[in-house]
């Protein structure tokens, strides 16, 4: 799995690395009973310190997105949502899109307008 | 194996030196050669003139002369030797392996030639070879022996010289590469991990040990078998990174690991594998072509071809994700080198 943060960034990185995560979960890049990398790899990997690591996985356990398990690491639960709300949604606005003869274009652009 | 440079790399970089390598393991198997022969040589009064050189489940049942026996020590250093040199010029742009072939050359040997001192020592002050006891500990204390050894042989061999793989020419520019914003910073990280039936075939070699240590009554035997499998078993999964830190293929037990750093990197690729065809089997291999990693499955592999020609090769789904993001980050750290 691919995972980029912007250090710059306002968000802070801890939770940078969780809205990842949570992502992937939704999209189901991540399934139940996957492992996330250890902290220490992705530390040293994305050069940022290893409690910042934590601190983002640690934050996705109080929400019950994964278990921290000794010996296996992070591991994403059952507990996990299948699939995010927007996705659904994401769905229907599809079909009335189409169902209202929209370009991809159109659609694109309505998009980008309302979440900017 | 080759060892020509690929077009990545420059062409006048001198091959990895064996002097060393080649003296620890001629030292090292020569001393263990020479202890072999004076313990032996130092009981010769006290062993039988038929001396037992092949144990069965009855009992002893191969028999060679004293004077035949006195020499055998040579065979464990020459064993070695042959096996260590064979491997350290077939992988010596690899420090890894370079210090496997010592490592192991020295393992081997240690162990053939305890094994004989040890057969040999039980049988001082018998009248005749048939007499002599079952080889019992004598066959854990062996691998002991040989596992100490030639693990510190292997860390005394020297790794890599600072810069030695150092890729110096840019990433070709029609390597994949990754999206990444300038500001941005990314990592990739993926499972390399055995395809099941390695795991069937490394269990049912449970077995034949089985039946054998229980033929041979030699349950300590047994217990060796199913450690090493064990050990074997949970080396058969890998955990890859890709990031600022380079390559990182790391065992799921923390050894073997292999590292790469950017510096290092010449490019990387996504590829193809076929364990059997390759590389003659699955593991940590070597292969055709200077290539040589964790080499786990028939499948999609991440190919990182180093400075000094080797190929480092690890079975990754996604490796193209992989292949993508080191060349971006390979790039980014070439941009900022000061020489």
């Amino acid at each position: 799995m691919l995972i980029t943060i912007r250090p710059d960034s306002p968000v802070a990185i801890y939770e940078q690395i969780a809205t990842a995560v949570r992502r992937k979960v939704a999209d189901g890049a991540l399934q139940p009973g996957d492992r996330l990398p250890p902290a220490r790899d992705l530390a040293a990997a994305l050069g940022v310190n290893l409690h910042t690591i934590l601190r983002g996985y640690q934050t996705l356990r109080d929400e019950g997105l994964i278990e921290l398990r000794r010996g296996r690491g992070a591991v994403v639960t059952d507990a996990a949502p299948a699939t995010a709300p927007w996705r659904a949604a994401l769905e229907s606005f599809i079909a009335e899109a189409r169902r209202a003869g929209l370009t991809a274009e159109e659609a694109t652009t309505l998009v980008r307008e309302g979440l900017s | 194996m080759s060892t020509t440079p690929t077009s990545a790399t420059t062409g006048s970089r001198p091959r990895a030196s064996l002097t060393v390598p080649l003296l620890l393991l001629g030292v090292l198997l020569a001393a263990i050669g020479v202890a072999g022969l004076a313990l032996a040589v130092a009981w010769r009064d006290e062993l039988p003139e038929r001396v037992a050189t092949h144990w069965g489940t009855a009992g002893p049942d191969g028999f060679t002369s004293l004077s035949v026996a006195l020499t055998l020590p040579v065979l464990g250093p020459v064993i070695g030797a042959v096996l260590g040199v064979a491997v350290l010029f077939a992988g010596r742009e690899v420090a890894e392996m370079r210090k496997s072939a010592v490592g192991f050359g020295v393992g081997i040997a240690t162990f053939l030639t305890t094994l004989l001192i040890g057969a040999l020592e039980i049988q001082r002050g018998l009248a005749d070879g048939s007499d002599a006891p079952g080889l019992g500990w004598v066959i854990p204390v062996a691998l002991l022996v040989a596992v100490v050894l030639g693990t510190l042989a292997g860390m005394l061999t020297p790794g890599d010289r600072p810069g030695a793989a150092r890729a110096v020419e840019p990433i070709p520019a029609d390597a994949p590469r990754a999206a990444l914003p300038t500001d941005a910073v990314a990592a990739w990280s993926g499972w390399s991990t055995s395809s099941a039936a390695v795991y069937v075939v490394v269990l049912a070699s449970l077995i034949p040990i089985a039946i054998l240590a229980i033929g041979f009554r030699m349950p300590t035997l047994g217990l060796i078998g199913v450690a090493v499998l064990a050990l074997l078993a949970s080396m058969s999964s890998f955990r890859i990174t890709v990031g600022a830190n380079g390559v990182r293929a790391r065992s799921v037990v923390g050894w073997p690991a292999f590292t790469i750093p950017l510096s290092d990197v010449a490019v990387g690729r996504a590829a193809a594998i076929d364990p059997l065809r390759d590389f003659g089997g699955w593991g940590i291999r070597m292969g055709r072509g200077g290539r040589y990693g964790v080499v786990l499955r028939k499948g999609p592999a991440l190919e990182v071809v180093r400075g000094n020609g080797s190929i480092f090769v690890a079975s990754a789904d996604r490796a193209d994700e992989a292949a993508a993001l080191l060349n971006t980050l390979a790039d980014r750290q070439r941009q900022t080198r000061t020489d």
